[in-house]
C-alpha cells in the first residue's frame, strides 16, 4: 500500500496549528495518533495535500487537579487511559471501555480525540462519555485580529460542547472546519454512583456488535435510583443515549422487573441494522441482554460505593489467644479466621474453602473445636481460643505434633494445624479414644495428600504416649 | 550382609516440624503491599 503525496507540518503551538487549518480548509487533515487516518491514507479514501500533526500541542496526558472535573487531553493514548489508577476507580466504564479496544499496538497510538472525532457509530469511547456527561472543548482561531497583531490576544477561542450535541451522523461530528478538538472534560460523579461498559464482539480486537454504556446513582438509603444513563454504541448512526429506559429507572427502586423494563425500553432508541458482523434483529436481543447486564453491574457498584466509613461498625472485644489476652476493635463482617490470621498475624491457622466444609481453619474456643471461617470475630467477645500457634509450650512440642512428624502424617502440612486442633479437641476429651472416636473428630477435616491412615495412627501413638507421661 | 542406617527405613521429613508448629509460609499466607496497576505488567 503507497501513500499518495502530502505535506506534513508538526505547527509547535495551537495558534500555527489554527492558522495552518484555516489557510488550508478543504485539504487538510488532522493527525493524532493516526491508526485510522494513515490507513484512510492508504487506502486512498482521504488525499489531502497537507497532514498537520498535533503532537507537538501539548495536548496529552491526564489531569485531576481541580476538584469537581478530569482533564483528559484530546491527544492522550487509549494506553495512557488505560493504565490510569483514578481512571480506573472513578470512571471505569472509560476504563472498561478502552481496555477492550482494538489491539496493544493500536492503543498505544491512537487517541481518544481521534477515536471521538471519526465518529463512528462503534466508536467505544462514546458510550462511557455519554453516560457520564462529558463535555469537549474545540479551539478556532480568534476572530479579532485587530487583537492578535496587539498581542494582547487570546489566541484562539474555546467552545464547550457536549457530547451529546458532537455527533451528527457516521463519521461526521459537529466541529466547524476551523476547530480542532483539544480537551475532554469529565465531570465529577455523585457519591453512591456506579458505572460499567459492556461491549459484545467477535474477536478481541474487533469493534462492537453492540456497546452499552449505564450509570447508576442511588440516592442516600441505597434503595431507589436517583439517576440513571444508559448509552449505546452501534446500533444507530451515532452512539445514543437511551433516554426513555433511563426515564423509567430514575425514582425507582431497582428491582428486577424495572430493570427489565428498562433494558427492553432501551430498544426504543436503537435503530441497529443488518451488516456482516450481526443482524439487526440479533443486535436487538443483545441490546436488551446487554442492558440489563450493565445495569445490574452499574447499580452493584452504585451499592457498593456506599460503603464507605461511615457504616462501619466497630466493637470493642476481650479475646484470649493462646493464653494472651488481647482488646481489639473488629468490624461486623471480620470473622475470627480474618481476625487471626491479619491481626494477631497467627497464619498458622489456614484458609482453605471458607464454607465449614474443609477445616484447615479449626481452632479451639472454649474447649470445642470450631472452623474459625464461620465465627464471627464479634461472637468472640470474652472467649479463650487455642490456635496451633499455642500448642508448643517452653519450646516443646506437643506430643500430637511429634507423633505427626514422626509417623510421616504432614506432606503439604496445609491441613495439619486443622487436623492437629481437631485432634487435640479429642484427647482433651477422651484421653484414650477409639478408632472410630478418632475418625469422627476428624470427619471435619479433609486432608488431600497423605491420607487419613497415617494421621489416624499419629493421634493414636499421641495419646498413648500421653497416657504413659 | 551391612547393616543400613537409613537406607530402607521410614525418617521424618525435614520440613513436618515446621509445619506442625503452623510457621511454615504456605503461598496465602504471605502478604505483600498492594501495588498500583502501573507496578503490574498489564
Amino acid at each position: 500500500m503507497i501513500l499518495h503525496d502530502f505535506d506534513y507540518f508538526r505547527p509547535a503551538t495551537i495558534a500555527q496549528a489554527l492558522s495552518l487549518l484555516e489557510a488550508n480548509p478543504d485539504s487538510c487533515c488532522l493527525l493524532g495518533g493516526g491508526t485510522d487516518l494513515i490507513v484512510r491514507l492508504k487506502q486512498g479514501r482521504l488525499t489531502p495535500k497537507i497532514v498537520i500533526d498535533l503532537k507537538e500541542l501539548n495536548l496529552s496526558g491526564l489531569s485531576f487537579a481541580s476538584n469537581d472535573v478530569c482533564k483528559i487531553g484530546a491527544l492522550t493514548t487509549l494506553r495512557d487511559i488505560e493504565i490510569s489508577p483514578e481512571i480506573a476507580s472513578n470512571y471505569p466504564a472509560l476504563h472498561e471501555a478502552v481496555t477492550h479496544m482494538a489491539s496493544k499496538q493500536i492503543r498505544s497510538r491512537a487517541t481518544i480525540g481521534g477515536n471521538l472525532c471519526n465518529a463512528a457509530p462503534s466508536a467505544d469511547t462514546a458510550p462511557p462519555l455519554l453516560v457520564y456527561e462529558a463535555s469537549l472543548v474545540a479551539e478556532s482561531p480568534s476572530a479579532d485580529k485587530v487583537n492578535q497583531n496587539k498581542k494582547t490576544k487570546p489566541v484562539s477561542i474555546r467552545r464547550n460542547i457536549s457530547i451529546r450535541q458532537f455527533f451528527n451522523g457516521p463519521g461526521l461530528n459537529s466541529l466547524n472546519q476551523n476547530e480542532i478538538l483539544t480537551e475532554v472534560l469529565l465531570p465529577l460523579l455523585p457519591a453512591r454512583t456506579g458505572s460499567t461498559y459492556l461491549k459484545l464482539r467477535r474477536t478481541e480486537k474487533d469493534i462492537a456488535i453492540v456497546g452499552v454504556a449505564a450509570l447508576i446513582t442511588l440516592d442516600s438509603q441505597g434503595t431507589h435510583c436517583i439517576d440513571a444513563k444508559i448509552a449505546l454504541g452501534a446500533v444507530a448512526s451515532t452512539p445514543v443515549r437511551a433516554s426513555a429506559a433511563e426515564e423509567l429507572l430514575r425514582g425507582r427502586p431497582l428491582t428486577d422487573e424495572i430493570l427489565n423494563m428498562a433494558a427492553k425500553a432501551a430498544l426504543l432508541d436503537a435503530k441497529p441494522i443488518d451488516d456482516f458482523r450481526a443482524s439487526a434483529r440479533y443486535r436487538r436481543d443483545m441490546i436488551k441482554e446487554l442492558t440489563l447486564r450493565a445495569l445490574r453491574t452499574a447499580t452493584s457498584r452504585a451499592e457498593s460505593s456506599n460503603k464507605g466509613g461511615e457504616d462501619k461498625m466497630l466493637h470493642t472485644i476481650n479475646v484470649e489467644v493462646n493464653g494472651e489476652k488481647y482488646v481489639l476493635e473488629v468490624t461486623s463482617k471480620e470473622t475470627l479466621l480474618k481476625m487471626l490470621r491479619q491481626r494477631l498475624n497467627l497464619t498458622g491457622t489456614k484458609e482453605g474453602c471458607g464454607t465449614g466444609d474443609c477445616g484447615a481453619c479449626t481452632v479451639i474456643m472454649n474447649g470445642r473445636p470450631v472452623n474459625s471461617c464461620l465465627v464471627l470475630a464479634c461472637e468472640t467477645d470474652g472467649s479463650k481460643i487455642t490456635t496451633i500457634e499455642g500448642l508448643v509450650k517452653n519450646g516443646r512440642l506437643h506430643p500430637l505434633q511429634e507423633s505427626f512428624i514422626n509417623e510421616g502424617s504432614v506432606q503439604c502440612g496445609f491441613c495439619s494445624p486443622g487436623m492437629i486442633m481437631s485432634a487435640k479437641a479429642l484427647l482433651d476429651e477422651h484421653p484414650d479414644p477409639t478408632e472410630d472416636e478418632i475418625l469422627t473428630a476428624i470427619a471435619g477435616n479433609l486432608c488431600r495428600c497423605t491420607g487419613y491412615l497415617k494421621i489416624i495412627k499419629a493421634v493414636k501413638t499421641a495419646a498413648r504416649k500421653m497416657e504413659e507421661a | 550382609m551391612t547393616e543400613y542406617n537409613i537406607l530402607g527405613k521410614p525418617i521424618p521429613r525435614l520440613d513436618s516440624r515446621s509445619k506442625v508448629t503452623g510457621e511454615t509460609k504456605h503461598l496465602n499466607d504471605i502478604t505483600r503491599q498492594r501495588r498500583s496497576c502501573r507496578g503490574r505488567s498489564c
